[in-house]
């Protein structure tokens, strides 16, 4: 399935239809795009790869019925995006002893502009920070977040433009 | 730089990471997880049908079946009885566990014939223990009743802890509660508080040679009382504060000059009398005075530098030590006073007890004993033989070792480095708490206010330990009564670091990066501070080391209370919140038990009938929830552990079947457990829920709740 094809229909991946296809071809399809907006969501790599993978499981042990809805790949996204900012604030409030006894764990060895970036934009509200993961991680736009996410296009444009605003100002650059 | 560059950058090294991974993950190891989580799934995926109607369904018929679910889905009114706990002030661990402070230098020994004992006369002779009478029942009447003080004798030998009974006290004597007692030579010296029975013996010897009793009699010994000290020079007793003395061979009875006018002995600061080898020295509450046999007069000498009101005294190696209520001490010695630095102990209401083991100056208080160690030249915290206790048992000390004879029989010995310093126990008093010393540190020194001669210095009441380590790290440990003064100058709040007891340990940071760390105690009393240098690297390493050892023997445990429903006993801790009405009214099978939580909960839900929405809605992130269904046995497989786990839960569970029904936003954050098992012929299942921030007590809780689950059959 292109991207394309997942740009349909908000509510597409509850739909039921059809018989479920692979798990093994749509996890080989998926898991790189899911693995990609944890990551940058997350701080740590084994936090990343804990939310995609426990997104996955998710959609494996339910995927008689996830594998037949119209869309399973917005329904994966949006379980990983929850995991993902759901431990990434629980992990800030555990590490922070931990963090004063090591340096952080090395997660994506990211350059430090990027990492920059990533830090600012787990800074903001859940919903924005995972409006601006879809949109230039996945490169989708407003209808295909608002797909993931089960909002409105006109609602992902206000998170993704408070977003940038907010970003901008922390990042001191131009919007 | 714009923001679309930026952005577009880190995507790209998000999907570089992304691709980097991906390989080394696997979709059959979902397969693998799948199994293990199955299970139960299939099994309480049945619960999760909607039962609308709150019909009155008995289950039946199944040959697994062997107890129908109870026949109501409302709580029946829960009997409420409160669980038999240990009593408030009990020592306790953070688990709630009693401590038991053995192991800290002290141990337990066989109190043979003398257990349940207190306020007997005892006399240490340099090889043997004795003692005699004493009474039984409440240690805490005073005076105890006269006709309780007993007459049997025993003597504890402490090379193989064996007690071997004496003749016992002789009839005639005279009332012996609060017994004083002098070894003079080859005799003990018995007499107490007075007649009671007129023409009385005041005062018996027991003889070492031959173990037989003698009364003694005469005006040196009609003259004794519990509150006259009397001294033995070698070849006589003396007793200043009746200006008398006897001669031991000739049995005569001599006149002391008279002492000096002025208070010297009172209830709190007994005058105490000591032979320094030339000469008497008597000290209770006023100045020190002095005599030698053939002076004309006593000497008036300075008094200690110490306050004056309820103070002990001891004759030691280092000289005659005095200690007040306070913690003050002073050594007097070749005319000199000296201030050793003042007891590194907290404050109570409380009065000292002095004591010499073989010449080591001691002091006992009510929250913990100071050893003097000469070759540090500092004192030793030494935690009290039953901590969070109070101790109303002799204090006896023999040559080496300190014996607590009262509701337990326990010694502690006072070991010896090669250099001759004191060995430090494991376990040490740190104002109000107790710390565990880290693997690795020695005991360097102790501090402690000094208190001027008015009593306490009212701003500074921080006492402290100093701790190195063969690495060459120094920590320092101390405690401050008093909230917020727990740091020293110069180090500024930083954040919230470790956790100590489930809450939140604040780190400090100086100007040169030293770390240091905060902990208030329970009780809100004292706060201790921890900071560490001399590390090239994470200084605060050890000083987490030594921040996690406190632990507070005066925390109250917390109560709890037991409940039955449906048969079901099961106790909640004080501070839960036991649910009035069942929180799944919609749920007929299984049949809701019970629900508890730290918060208040409301019932029903929008989503699944099994699942109490409504009242996990609340819950905060230090909260914790936890609801037990009764169902048919089909609903479970494994058998009850012996004790609960989360561990044991986990795998079991189907925890995202209780996520999915919940409509909170955070809902997939939450720790959740959903799990079953089989007890009695029953079949149980649990939801629990956890907040982000839910302290380990909180989450011990959950457990011990779990555990307490007892079928006691329907009331």
């Amino acid at each position: 399935m292109e991207r394309g094809d997942r740009r349909r229909g908000r509510s597409g991946d509850r739909q039921v239809v059809g018989s479920p296809g692979s798990f093994e071809a749509f996890y080989r399809r998926e898991v790189r795009g899911v693995l990609a907006v944890t990551i940058s969501l997350t701080r740590r790599r084994w936090e990343a790869e804990d939310a995609a993978q426990e997104a996955f499981l998710r959609a494996y042990r339910d995927w008689e019925h996830v594998g037949r809805m119209d869309r399973p790949e917005a329904w994966v996204r949006r379980v990983a995006l929850n995991l993902a900012v759901g431990r990434w604030r629980r992990a800030r409030s555990e590490a922070r002893a931990l963090l004063r006894l090591a340096p952080p764990e090395a997660t994506h060895d990211p350059e430090p502009e990027t990492e920059r970036f990533w830090d600012a934009v787990r800074s903001l509200p859940r919903r924005q920070a995972q409006v601006v993961a879809l949109t230039y991680v996945e490169d989708l736009d407003d209808e295909g977040v608002g797909d993931v996410l089960g909002i409105a296009p006109s609602t992902v444009r206000v998170h993704l433009a408070r977003a940038r605003s907010a970003l901008a100002e922390r990042l001191e650059v131009e919007e | 730089v714009r923001l679309d560059d930026l952005a577009r950058r880190a995507a790209e090294q998000a999907r570089r990471a992304a691709a980097e991974i991906a390989p080394g993950m696997d979709a059959a190891r979902y397969r693998r997880r799948r199994t293990r989580r199955s299970r139960l799934a299939g099994a309480v995926a049945t619960a999760s049908v909607v039962v609308v109607a709150l019909t009155v369904i008995v289950v039946t018929g199944s040959d697994d079946e062997t107890v129908a679910v109870p026949t109501t889905t409302t709580i029946p009114d829960t009997t409420t009885v409160t669980v038999p706990s240990v009593p408030p002030l009990e020592p306790v661990d953070p688990g709630g566990e009693p401590v038991s402070i053995l192991g800290a230098g002290w141990e337990e020994l066989d109190p043979g014939p003398i257990a349940g004992r207190h306020r007997m006369a005892t006399a240490w002779t340099g090889s043997e223990l004795f003692v005699w009478g004493g009474h039984y029942g409440s240690a805490v009447v005073d005076p105890p009743p006269p006709q309780l003080f007993l007459q049997d004798g025993y003597v504890f030998r402490p090379t193989d802890g064996v007690w071997t009974p004496t003749a016992p006290l002789p009839d005639g004597v005279c009332h012996l509660g609060d017994p004083r007692v002098v070894v003079v030579g080859d005799a003990i010296v018995l007499w107490g508080r007075g007649a009671v029975v007129d023409g009385c013996t005041r005062a018996v010897a027991y003889s070492l040679d031959d173990g037989t009793w003698e009364s003694l009699h005469g005006e040196f010994f009609s003259r004794l009382g519990s509150r006259v000290s009397v001294v033995w020079t070698g070849d006589m007793l003396v007793a200043p504060l009746v200006g008398l003395a006897y001669d031991w061979d000739s049995r005569e009875t001599f006149d002391l000059p008279a002492f000096p006018a002025g208070p010297d002995d009172t209830v709190h600061s007994p005058q105490r009398a000591y032979w320094t080898g030339d000469r008497v020295l008597a000290i209770g509450s006023g100045s020190l005075r002095s005599w030698a046999p053939g002076d004309g007069s006593w000497s008036l000498l300075d008094g200690p530098p110490v306050p004056d009101r309820a103070r002990d005294s001891v004759w030691t190696d280092q000289g005659l030590l005095v200690a007040n209520y306070q913690m003050a001490a002073a050594f007097y010695r070749n005319g000199v006073w000296t201030r050793p630095g003042d007891l590194p102990l907290r404050f109570f209401e409380c009065l000292p007890e002095a004591r010499s083991v073989g010449g080591t100056p001691v002091v006992r208080m009510c929250s913990g004993i100071a050893i003097w160690d000469g070759v540090r030249g500092s004192w030793v915290p030494v935690a009290l033989d039953d901590v969070g206790n109070p101790s109303w048992g002799p204090l006896v000390a023999s040559d080496d070792s300190l014996y607590v004879m009262g509701p337990n029989f326990r010694r502690f010995t006072i070991d010896r480095n090669p250099d001759g310093s004191i060995v430090v126990p494991p376990t040490i008093p740190i104002g109000v708490m107790q710390l565990d010393i880290p693997d690795g540190f020695e005991f360097v020194s102790s501090f402690a206010p000094e208190q001027g001669p008015e009593g306490f210095i009212p701003d500074d009441e921080t006492i402290g330990v100093v701790f190195e380590s063969l690495q060459g790290a120094r920590c320092t440990v101390t405690s401050t009564h008093g909230p917020g003064e727990g740091w020293p100058a110069g180090f500024t709040e930083g954040r919230e670091g470790v956790q100590v007891w489930g809450r939140p340990v604040v780190e400090y940071i100086d100007a040169d990066g030293t770390v240091g760390m905060a902990l208030h105690d329970p009780n809100g009393s004292d706060v201790a501070f921890v900071w560490c240098v001399g590390l090239s690297v994470a200084d605060y390493r050890p000083a987490i080391d030594f921040i996690a050892g406190l632990w507070s023997p005066w925390e109250e445990p917390v109560r709890w209370m037991a409940h039955d429903a449906h048969g079901l006993r099961f106790e909640i801790p004080e501070g839960w919140v036991l649910a009035g009405e069942s929180l799944t009214p919609n749920l007929a099978i299984p049949t809701e038990v019970f629900s508890a939580a730290t918060y208040p909960m409301r019932p029903g839900g929008n989503r699944c009938a099994h699942v109490p929405e409504f009242g996990i809605e609340a819950l905060g992130p230090t909260d914790a929830f936890v609801s037990v269904q009764w169902g048919p046995t089909r609903y479970a497989q494994e058998p009850r552990p012996d004790t609960f786990t989360f561990d044991w839960l986990t795998p079991a569970g189907v925890n995202d079947d209780v996520r999915e029904c919940l409509s909170r936003t955070d809902r997939y954050s939450l720790d959740i457990w959903w799990s079953s098992f089989l007890d009695g012929g029953r079949a149980l299942l649990v939801i629990i829920a956890l907040g982000d921030d839910a302290s380990d007590q909180t989450r011990s809780e959950v457990l011990r709740i779990l555990d307490s689950m007892e079928w006691v059959g329907e009331s």
